[in-house]
């Protein structure tokens, strides 16, 4: 908390910006060669891939003139990916024929749900530096399973009304846990905020349904108009252009889909990003990330449109410019004096791990 | 010895320094302001800066070198790993990225078209009988469930003969016992379907429109050569590796992006299947001394009275979607001409 007096004495409370500086010519190289790849070798350079993708884009994102980095090993992740894969097929697999294996399966899942996010988590951040300083998790896994059990008791007794506690109880369990040396992240309550950004996405969901039915519109118009059914039918046997209009109809139903979520995602993100603040030696220091909710609605409508008119050919020109859009407004306020930070070096973090997570140090989920 | 110049991070502290490396056989010389720190070379591990990112170099206490110069310091310290020069290599150029592009089509092309459905072909047999029954029996109750099928309006004596026309058609060596059930469904229409170990759902609706009982019983060697080629299995295993397939290879694109491939290659597995049963149905009648003709006949009765009930543009048949063939290239069994149908 900060103290009034020191208020005071700070007079005018500067802040730092976050700067993200990929640009979209050597993202597009870089996920074309790894999609390459990754076919060529039947999906095993996938985790390279992953290696790869992130340490050009923690590369390229920095605060306070320290860059970040990914250092995570691709066979780690490998491991991961192949258990994962593993998983879904045997998944997919029992929902055909047993569903008593699949509720076991769920309910495994499901127990097992925190403890896997304590060891995502401190994979993630004993694989991320700032200024050559790696992060790290320091949650224990007692405290994830009391923090996941008691968000989804919220969940189940409000019938779901109270997703915004439920985020927050989730929350307030993984952020203190995230550290820099001595600095750990830190949420603030903010659920009428939440509350807000869940009715903005609904709203968008309103508008993104007008724009997608317009712009429908306008295309069956223009069809029609140079006769188009008619030669389709003429050309392709009768019935072909139901077929087209099916699947079109179909495709606008997933295009609104997908710009809605991303929407979504994005103001739930920058609300919980309004509310997270960095914490060192008690003081805070409030992140800040100023993006108006009509460049986010026009962000994600471009961005679906780019994705389906170039067959998802654009991804690495939305990938970049989304988190352009994201980090070149993010913000540290109140100029915390980011040199004085001092991490002790990795090693002591790794032999306090368990062995059992040390003996698989996966990194699980995408 | 060389100067290469390099920003030093010690690990705990966020700020560098400028340093000046260079070698001393196989050590690695680190001049700092305040002194000088040597590593030895086996312990340092290079990692190049992807594109326009600085090289790196992990030292062994933690520490990081961040060196711009990424053609002297690979010089220095040997080259790169082979894994990292890779990626790499195939980044430097877009001829090299084209033709990349180009062999992973192919492979594609190549899983898509035999890998997928062999990898399939070998798994099936693993597969017991009685586990396709189980499956059978739950899709037959959820279908009754959701009030899908009813109990048959037609005379009992149609289900016999159905059973009766089925008993003709059971090939010797089969591990399937054929069981045939007339069930009323409106909303399904005038069709037949297999369940996988052997059970043939017919409707009413079908046996009002496709009354001659030859038609019929090309309908039901159809049905039987799905269930012999396991094609309710097949479909589950081929889109199941469909997806696990396209998961691991695009990794972090959302997997709503991934259903336009999905259908695609479901539709044409589908496609193959139903050639396949209706090659069965083929050799089937001319083993019972029928004309293959007769399918194909049915087949255009269906359509027709479909066509009358909902439509000239009901029938979505032969498209890139569509889970059946053109009933037009289904009428020419293994490439003769039949007579047309009155």
């Amino acid at each position: 908390m900060t103290h009034p007096a020191n208020e005071q004495m700070r007079p005018i409370p500067h802040t730092l910006p976050f700067a993200f500086s990929a640009t979209t010519g050597s993202y597009a190289r870089l996920w074309l060669s790894n999609l390459v790849l990754s076919i060529l070798t039947l999906g095993v350079y996938s985790a390279w891939a992953k290696v790869r993708n992130l340490k050009y884009l923690y590369g390229h994102t920095q605060v306070a003139g320290g860059r970040f980095g990914y250092h995570a090993s691709p066979i780690a992740i490998l491991k991961g990916r192949a258990l994962m894969v593993g998983l879904f097929v045997l998944w997919q697999l029992s929902a055909e024929f047993s569903p008593l294996l699949q509720g076991l399966l769920g309910a495994g899942a499901l127990l097992l749900t925190p403890w896997l996010a304590v060891q995502a988590m401190r994979f993630r951040l004993a694989n991320t530096s700032w200024s050559g300083m790696r992060l790290h998790f320091d949650g224990r896994t007692e405290g994830a399973y009391r923090a996941f059990f008691k968000s989804w008791l919220t969940l189940l007794l409000s019938l779901g009304l109270l997703w915004p506690l439920a985020t927050l109880q989730k929350q307030r369990y993984l952020l203190p846990h995230s550290r820099l040396g001595r600095a750990s992240l830190a949420i603030a309550p903010c659920m009428r905020k939440l509350y807000l950004a869940g009715f903005g996405s609904l709203f968008a969901a309103v508008l993104y349904g007008v724009g997608f039915t317009a712009l429908g519109g306008v295309i069956w118009f223009a069809g029609n108009t140079l006769n188009l059914p008619a030669w389709v039918n003429a050309h392709f046997g009768h019935g072909s252009m139901r077929v087209i209009d099916g699947f079109f109809g179909g495709m606008l139903g997933i295009l609104w889909l997908l710009a809605t979520l991303a929407y979504a995602r994005m103001a739930l993100q920058r609300v919980l990003l309004n509310h997270t603040s960095l914490m060192i030696e008690n003081i805070e220091h409030r992140l800040r990330m100023v993006l108006p909710s009509r460049t986010l609605l026009a962000l994600h409508f471009s961005n679906t449109l780019a994705l389906v008119f170039s067959l998802g050919l654009a991804w690495p020109w939305v990938r970049i410019r989304t988190l352009r859009a994201t980090f070149n407004q993010l913000t540290l306020q109140g100029g915390p004096d980011l040199a004085r930070l001092y991490a002790q070096g990795q090693s002591q973090y790794d032999a306090r791990g368990d062995e059992l997570a040390d003996m698989l140090a996966l990194d699980l989920g995408w | 010895m060389v100067d290469i110049e390099a920003l030093w991070y010690d690990g705990h502290t966020p700020r560098p320094q400028t340093v000046q490396l260079g070698r001393d056989g196989d050590e690695l010389v680190v001049n700092t302001a305040s002194g000088q720190r040597r590593f030895l070379l086996a312990n340092c591990q290079l990692e190049a800066g992807i594109d326009t990112l600085p090289d790196s170099v992990h030292l062994p206490d933690g520490g990081t070198l961040e060196v711009a110069q990424k053609t002297a310091i690979r010089r220095l310290l040997g080259g790169l790993p082979p894994l990292q020069a890779g990626g790499h290599w195939l980044q430097q150029s877009w001829y090299v990225l084209a033709g990349g592009m180009a062999a992973a089509a192919t492979i594609l092309w190549l899983g898509w078209r035999f890998a997928l459905p062999a990898a399939a072909g070998w798994l099936l047999p693993l597969i017991p009988v009685s586990a396709e029954q189980q499956l059978a029996a739950q899709t037959l109750a959820w279908l009754e469930q959701r009030g899908a099928l009813s109990a048959s309006r037609l005379p009992a004596d149609r289900a016999k003969a159905l059973q009766a026309g089925m008993r003709q058609l059971q090939t010797a060596n089969s591990p399937y016992r054929y069981s045939v059930l007339l069930r009323h469904a409106p909303d399904i229409g005038p069709n037949a379907f297999a369940l996988p170990g052997g059970t043939i759902v017919v409707t009413d609706q079908l046996l009002t429109v496709v009354t001659r009982p030859d038609e019929i019983l090309a309908i039901l060697a159809h049905e039987a050569g799905h269930v012999e080629h396991r094609h309710g299995l097949r479909s589950a295993v081929e889109s199941v590796g469909v997806l696990a397939a396209l998961t691991l290879i695009t990794g972090d694109t959302s997997s709503l992006t991934l259903a336009l491939p999905v259908a695609l290659a479901s539709a044409s597995y589908s496609r193959e299947h139903e050639r396949e049963a209706d090659r069965f149905a083929y050799a089937v009648l001319q083993a019972q001394g029928l004309s293959p003709c007769l399918l194909g006949y049915s087949l255009k009765r269906i359509e027709t009275a479909m066509q009358q009930q909902h439509g000239s543009e009901v029938i979505s048949s032969g498209g890139w979607f569509a889970s059946h063939p053109d009933t037009e290239e289904r009428s020419h069994p293994l490439g003769q001409r039949c007579p047309p149908l009155h």
